[in-house]
């Protein structure tokens, strides 16, 4: 016992000596934050972390990953949009928060274009249509042929209510006819747990998500969401091809407070830009179901303004209407 | 056959890897620790973990919180038989002749007894766990949502009727639970709901803030508030050996008491307190001399002691293969899993069979290393006893606080965490069990979830939906349950087990 007493005190006097020099080095320089407005360990968080280490070489300073989640990501946001404009502060985020809060909550408390500056696009994703036992298509023009001939049965499952695969599935209802009901899942690994057994006909979500299963052929992927095919399943027409003008893409982008200096905006585009192009990375955001971008604060800038319009008819039509 | 002792062999090659028997190691300690120590049980130890675990593997992650959990049943007994104060509540049958063996100079073998009953047990689960999860992670592919509603409502009531106290406590406390979890955003149409306008109530509790409010904070209270006398009865506990005459007297009551245990483990609701109840019981009854009972009858340890341990190891059968917790302790292990991006239900056998076989594998490999390591430790467990109450407390609030506040750096979520504590100690205070309060919690939102699902596929037809067969039947049974609780004629009866 008295041994265990004099480890904890040991310890506890290491700790309490050590944390003032620790503190004071952090006085001498703040380490840089990257806020992820979502919880740590999905892919997003993942891509957080690689664009920390990408700074802490380029800019050999200490980065740290904050995930402060809460409200469908407004949580962080409204961090990031709050504190000093110095450069030390950065937010990773995906579309929704950035892109589509806007159009979906009447009190948000901050205004994505005014109260932002765009660092720089570090990657995009699409979305794919898959069926599964409970549908005989074999293409996009047979499941539109089923869904025509059974439409009590056009259900679509999705990771979540409210976020993109939702309102693209939306923007398909309507450019096809037929009125689909929407089923919102937690994530799309319980959606396609429901698909293969037969439970639901249709899933809408990331082509990553679907692909494993695809390639087992227990579902079958019918259409791709970009202008062009995915580099995943090249054999896939996309959406447009077969003629339905609905054209949609998620990306992860990196933002700063609103009165952060230009030129370290800069700076920052061009090292995450750089990074995100290299070989390397390419491959490692493969993995995680990105496709490699990087860009300049303007492109992003206005990548941002032209997706809040894009998708605002499709949020207004799906009935996903929050009061705050 | 054959497969599942390749799928073992596969789970063994997971759990005995240097980080993971480490991790297994620290939960089964840690978790012997808080079954040792009174006041503190698996639960409120398992949310204060969990925050910890946020940098750990997954599979790591929950082989150490499924540690804590049956390291807990262990270290329970010990105090139990000792100082005659149920370390863990499912050991509170163990202090009947338990301590009385401990006072009659034979606290040795009641110890030595109580860890063999439990390894034993935990074997014969294991391996049950193993032969059931892959058939039953098969069925649940039949399963749609209609049918997950209908399975989690009858959980619910089975719940309710095998907790302890009145069926309206229980029914009550289930109910506020859901309610409690409803606050949050419209899963649909993301609506805010019992939000009271405020933004940080806008995803609803975390459910790490309630269990650490309800049952970590308000234990304190509760303790410090009822000062224990704590009398040590043996200050050496020497001769560990039993009798030939005590293993042959425990033999039968540690196999019968693995099988109740088993089975009432699997059961919602029940686990591992209901099942050393019903254990010591079926012992008595069956004995030729229930006189000795109360006594030092060393099969009142045997019997209960493994069907303690058997039941904290079934209960993650619904959780691996279903998806749905059995009890409080695997609502937990649900929110962990979700903390760490897994979604509990079917998929995971298939999806990450390094998660589902290793956790199966190091419940035996945990059980092995209690066995061995936890005897000779008896001395140090003996002597943590004496630490006082008053040095203990501000390190279990600190470490509350700080989890809390590493969850998503927010402080307000600490006063809340506080609140539920006070809440909790309410609750305690007017005999309301919150077990049922966080299995209705967690049990809320997935059963919301699977009905809006199946009304929607349905299309708002409810004769759809109640047309299913196994839908249909569930429900039907879930319904006679309730009644047959309700009844006046078995009312009296489930008193009477309680009494006992």
């Amino acid at each position: 016992m008295k041994r265990i007493f004099a480890w904890v005190s040991a310890i506890t006097l290491a700790a309490v000596l050590l944390a003032p020099a620790a503190s004071h080095a952090q006085l001498l320089q703040q380490p840089i934050k990257i806020v992820f407005p979502f919880a740590a360990g999905g892919g997003g968080d993942a891509l957080a972390r690689l664009l920390a280490e990408e700074l802490r070489t380029a800019l050999n300073r200490n980065v740290v990953v904050e995930n402060k989640t809460g409200a469908g990501g407004q949580a962080g946001t409204l961090e990031v949009v709050n504190s000093a404009p110095n450069g030390d502060t950065l937010l990773l985020t995906p579309i929704a928060p950035v892109v589509l809060h806007q159009n979906i909550y009447k009190n948000l408390r901050y205004d994505p274009i005014k109260d932002l500056k765009p660092v720089a696009l570090i990657s995009d994703f699409e979305f794919a249509i898959a069926v599964g036992p409970a549908v005989p298509a074999k293409t996009l023009e047979e499941l539109i042929a089923w869904m025509k001939a059974n439409p009590t049965k056009a259900s679509y499952g999705t990771p979540g209510a409210g976020a993109l695969p939702h309102f693209f599935g939306v923007l398909f209802s309507k450019a096809v006819g037929v009125d689909m009901v929407h089923i919102g899942y937690r994530g799309s690994a319980l959606a396609l747990v429901d698909l293969i057994s037969g439970q639901i006909p249709i899933v809408v979500t990331t082509t990553t998500d679907l692909l494993q299963n695809h390639k087992e052929g227990k579902i079958r992927i019918l259409a791709t969401s970009d202008s062009k095919r995915s580099p995943l399943v090249p054999e896939v027409p996309t959406f447009q091809e077969r003629g339905y003008k609905i054209v949609g893409t998620a990306w992860y982008g990196v933002f700063a407070p609103a009165k952060t200096p230009d030129e370290v905006v800069n700076r920052y585009s061009k090292i995450l830009s750089d990074a995100v192009k290299t070989e390397a990375m390419k491959e490692k955001l493969l993995k995680l179901g990105l496709y490699a971008r990087g860009s300049t604060p303007e492109e992003l800038g206005k990548l941002q303004k032209e997706h809040a319009d894009l998708w605002k008819p499709a949020i207004e039509a799906s009935g996903f209407k929050p009061e705050n | 056959m054959t497969e599942i002792f390749a799928n073992l062999i596969f789970g063994l090659s997971i759990a005995i890897t240097p980080t993971n028997i480490a991790l297994c190691l620290i939960g089964a300690l840690a978790g012997t620790l808080v079954g040792v120590l009174p006041g503190i049980g698996p639960l409120a130890t398992i949310a204060m973990l969990l925050p910890v675990t946020f940098g750990l593997p997954p599979v790591g992650a929950l082989i150490m919180l499924a540690g804590v959990f049956y390291g807990a049943m262990y270290g329970g007994s010990t105090t139990a038989i000792l100082v005659n104060i149920p370390g863990e509540a499912a050991s509170v049958v163990t202090t009947l002749d338990g301590f009385q063996m401990a006072q009659q100079g034979r606290a040795g073998p009641a110890l030595a007894i109580a860890a063999i009953g439990s390894f034993f047990a935990g074997c014969v689960a294991t391996v049950l766990i193993a032969l059931l999860a892959g058939p039953l992670t098969q069925f649940a592919f039949f399963f749609g949502q209609a049918e997950y509603f209908a399975l989690m409502t009858l959980g619910l009531v089975l719940a309710i009727v095998l907790a302890n106290g009145p069926v309206s406590k229980s029914t009550l406390m289930v109910l506020a639970g859901i309610v409690l979890s409803m606050v949050s955003a419209d899963v649909d149409t993301g609506q805010s709901r019992m939000t009271f306008g405020k933004f940080e109530l806008s995803d609803g509790f975390g459910f790490i803030i309630v269990a650490m409010g309800v049952f970590g904070v308000a234990e304190i209270i509760k303790n410090l508030l009822k000062p224990s006398a704590r009398e040590l009865i043996a200050e050496k506990v020497t001769n560990l050996m039993p009798t030939r005459r005590d293993l042959a007297d425990a033999a039968p009551a540690i196999a019968r008491g693995t099988i109740l245990g088993s089975l009432l483990g699997i059961l919602p609701g029940g686990g591992a307190i209901l099942s050393s109840f019903a254990s010591y019981t079926l012992e008595k009854k069956l004995s030729k001399t229930p006189e000795r009972f109360g006594k030092g009858a060393i099969e009142g340890v045997a019997g209960p002691e493994s069907a303690n341990n058997a039941a904290s190891q079934t209960s993650f059968i619904p959780l691996l293969t279903l998806g749905i917790p059995a009890n409080a302790v695997m609502a937990l292990m649900i929110g962990a899993m979700t903390l760490h991006g897994i979604t509990p239900g079917p998929q995971v056998a298939t999806k990450q069979p390094d998660l589902f076989w290793g956790l199966i594998a190091s419940m035996w490999v945990g059980n092995l290393m209690l066995l061995v390591i936890n005897l000779p430790l008896i001395g140090i467990w003996v002597r943590l006893l004496r630490v006082p109450y008053r040095l203990l407390y501000p390190m279990i609030l600190m470490f509350c606080c700080i989890g809390v506040y590493s969850l998503n750096t927010s402080t307000f979520e600490i006063m809340l965490a506080l609140a539920f504590g006070l809440f909790g100690y309410w609750l305690y205070k007017h005999d309301f069990e919150a077990a049922p309060l966080l299995l209705g919690f967690i049990l809320g939102p997935m059963m919301e979830e699977s009905l809006r699902k199946a009304m929607s596929l349905a299309r708002g037809d409810v004769l759809e939906i109640l047309m299913r067969p196994l839908t249909g039947t569930l429900l039907a049974l879930a319904a006679i349950l309730l009644v047959a609780a309700i009844l006046p004629t078995v009312r009296k009866q489930r008193e009477t087990v309680f009494v006992e």
